[in-house]
This record gives structure tokens, sequence and C-alpha cells, in this order.
């Protein structure tokens, strides 16, 4: 046995009679370590002390006073719930009301900071991109639809001179 | 008596069980059928405990009868609530604290209803109704009626919460676990509120608990 199990003796007698086996442990660790006895013996005294508290008196009425308790208010025969009943159930369950409020708080949190590094990930990649290929100014956007016609096949004008040369003939 | 809660050696011949020998379980299934004599089962089982802890708590002999019975008031109202997953004395001692808690604050609203004298003449009345059962020479009574006394004093003067962890501690039946699921806490929580508790206690009882002749009596009356 360890000084840990020690303490365990102790919670365990905080909580209820110990049983032969753990006594005996007890016993067995108390007689190679003396310096704890006056430890234990404050804790079994306190222990029976309590236990041996006198029990309050039951009225010998108090189920028929429950039941009229029960009968007092007419809506309360089926079993059905008064307000503040629920408000009771309300309060017993804020707590976990309040974890899942915060867990969902937390995952929201979570979500919104990934999707903000996600987007800035994405807008230092296009950093590169976005130096190599420079857009020309606007100045020079100025003649874009007199260029971009040069580049046209000249459909119209051959057709002119196709029936210049026909008339020729 | 129980409905349709059989003896599983019978089955086959759907005998109903007495509700003496039901689970607490089964009782409040049957109690939400309507079935009485299973609350009262219920009522039988856990009067002592939860009035003990309402006493202790309250230090009002009525008042702590009337919590009690709302205790049990309460509980047959939110029977259909209660799932079986949950121990039941777990469920019940959490409706008991509820409601303990509920009238502290009240008291703490209202202040010229505080009990306290009241208190003191029904810590006589108590005492002298334990003389009366626990019949022993008038010494011992008296060196353990003062115990008592000065015990029930110091567990008065804890923290509610430390106060609360030792008097389910005392009422037997109820793990660790079963406290810090009635306190709403961590068990170790609960050992802690146990281990500061019982400290605070011993600091303040170890005069009485080192009496010599209590002692003496405490031994001889809870030897294996």
């Amino acid at each position: 046995m360890t000084q840990p199990d020690f303490e365990q003796l102790l919670e365990i007698r905080r909580l209820r009679e110990m049983r032969l086996e753990e006594r005996r442990r007890l016993e067995s660790w108390l007689d190679s370590h003396p310096e704890d006895r006056v430890r234990w013996e404050e804790e079994d005294l306190l222990s029976l002390a309590l236990e041996d508290l006198p029990d309050a008196e039951v009225p010998t009425n108090f189920t028929a006073r429950v039941w009229d308790g029960i009968e007092s208010v007419p809506e309360n025969k089926g079993r059905r719930f008064a307000p503040a009943v629920w408000m009771e159930g309300i309060r017993l369950l804020l707590p976990k009301l309040a974890w899942a409020g915060a867990v969902a708080v937390l995952a929201a949190y979570l979500w919104h900071r990934e999707s903000v590094r996600e987007m800035a990930e994405t807008a230092e990649s296009l950093v590169p991109v976005v130096e190599v290929a420079q857009l020309p100014s606007v100045a020079v956007l100025r003649d874009f639809d007199a260029i971009r016609s040069l580049g046209e096949p000249m459909v119209g004008g051959d057709l002119e001179l196709l029936a210049v040369l026909e008339d020729l003939k | 008596m129980g409905g349709h809660l059989v003896s599983p050696a019978v089955s086959d011949k759907v005998i109903p069980m007495p509700v003496t020998e039901l689970s607490d379980a089964a009782l409040m299934e049957l109690t939400r059928e309507g079935d009485r004599a299973a609350f009262e089962e219920i009522v039988a089982r856990y009067r002592q405990p939860v009035l003990n802890l309402a006493w202790r708590t309250v230090k009002d002999g009525t008042e702590a009868e009337d919590l009690a019975q709302n205790v049990f008031v309460q509980a047959y109202r939110a029977a259909d609530r209660y799932r079986p997953t949950a121990k039941f004395s777990t469920w019940l001692f959490t409706i008991a604290r509820n409601l303990c808690l509920n009238e502290i604050r009240r008291r703490g609203r209202h202040p010229a209803e505080s009990m306290d004298a009241k208190a003191e003449s029904d810590d006589g009345e108590y005492l002298r109704q334990f003389e009366d059962r626990k019949a022993a020479g008038p010494d011992v009574e008296s060196e353990r009626s003062e115990l008592y006394s000065k015990i029930d004093e110091a567990i008065r003067d804890l923290p509610e919460s430390q106060r609360t962890a030792l008097l389910l501690c005392r009422e037997g039946d109820q793990s660790y676990e079963d406290i810090a699921a009635v306190m709403n806490v961590s068990v170790s929580a609960v050992k802690s509120l146990i281990f500061r508790g019982r400290d605070a206690l011993k600091k303040r009882l170890k005069p009485y608990l080192k009496t010599g002749e209590w002692t003496v009596v405490q031994s001889s009356g809870t030897e294996d």
C-alpha cells in the first residue's frame, strides 16, 4: 500500500463505513506509518459523529400532507406541470444550454477564422500573378477599336476590289 | 399495488410484485401511470433523508417539513420528466437542494423571517426527542446531546455548498459521482468541498471529538 492508497481509504471513510478488507489494509498501513494514525483517528471520529447524528422526526401524517400538496391545485391531479415546475426545468437546463451555446459560438468563431485564413491565402497566392500580368494604362486603350480593326480581315474591301476588277473586264 | 410489473421468476403468470420490492425507477413508472401506492412507497423510502437535508439546511422543524413535502410534490408533478437512466435519489436530491437554495435565497431577501430564534428552541426539542429514542446513562446522554448540538451548529455555519455535500454524504448510498450530479459540479470539486467542510468541522469540534468518554460511547455503538 502507498500514501495515495491511504488517502483513498480516507476518502472512502469520509463517505461510508469501511469494509473489513479495507480496515485491514488501513491497520497494516498505520502499523508501519504511526505518524498517520492521529490523522486517521480524527477523520474516523468525525465520520462517526456525523453518522450518529440523530434523524429529524418525520411527522406521522407526512404522506397525507404530500397528497394534500399535490391535490391542492386542481390541474396537478393529472400531473400537468405548473409554470413554476416548467421554470424549474428550464433553470435546470440552463447550464446545459449555456454550454451548448458556448460550443456553438466557439465553432462559429473557428469556422469564421478558417474562412478568413483561406481567403487571405488565396489573395496572397494571386499577388505574383498580378505582378507578372500588369494591365496597360488607360491611355493605351484610347485607340483600342482602331487597333483591333487592323487585325480583322478586310472582307468588305476585298469584295469592292473584286467588283472593280470585274468592271474593268 | 404495482399494475403490470411482475416478478421475473413468474412473469408468465403475471403476478404483480409488491411495491416494496420494486426499484425506484419502476415505482416512478407506475407513478406516471397514476399508481398512488407506488408514489407512497417512494415517499416512504426517501422522506427521512430528504427531511434530514431540509432540517439541517433551514434549521426550522415546520419549515423543513413543508420543504420536504414540497420536494415530493415537485417530484410527483415532474414524474413524466424523470428518466430511469438517472439514479432516482440523485434526481430527488437535486430537487431537494434546489428548493433548499430557494428557501435560503428567500430568507436572504426577507431576513426578518429568519428562524434562528425558533431554531434554537427546535434544537432543544429535537435533542429531547433523540434522548427519548436512545436511552442511555444521563451523563453519556448529556455529553452526546452537547456534541450533537455543537455538530449541528458547526454544520449550520458551513457555506451552503460544503454543508450540502457533507449532508448528502451522510445520507448514505450517495457516491461522490451522485453528489457531483446533484450539485452540478465535478467529482473533484465535491471531494474538495467535503474535505474543506470536514476540515472546518474538525477544527471547530476538536475538543468534543477528543472527549474520551464520547469516543468510548461511539466505539461501543458502531463496532463492526
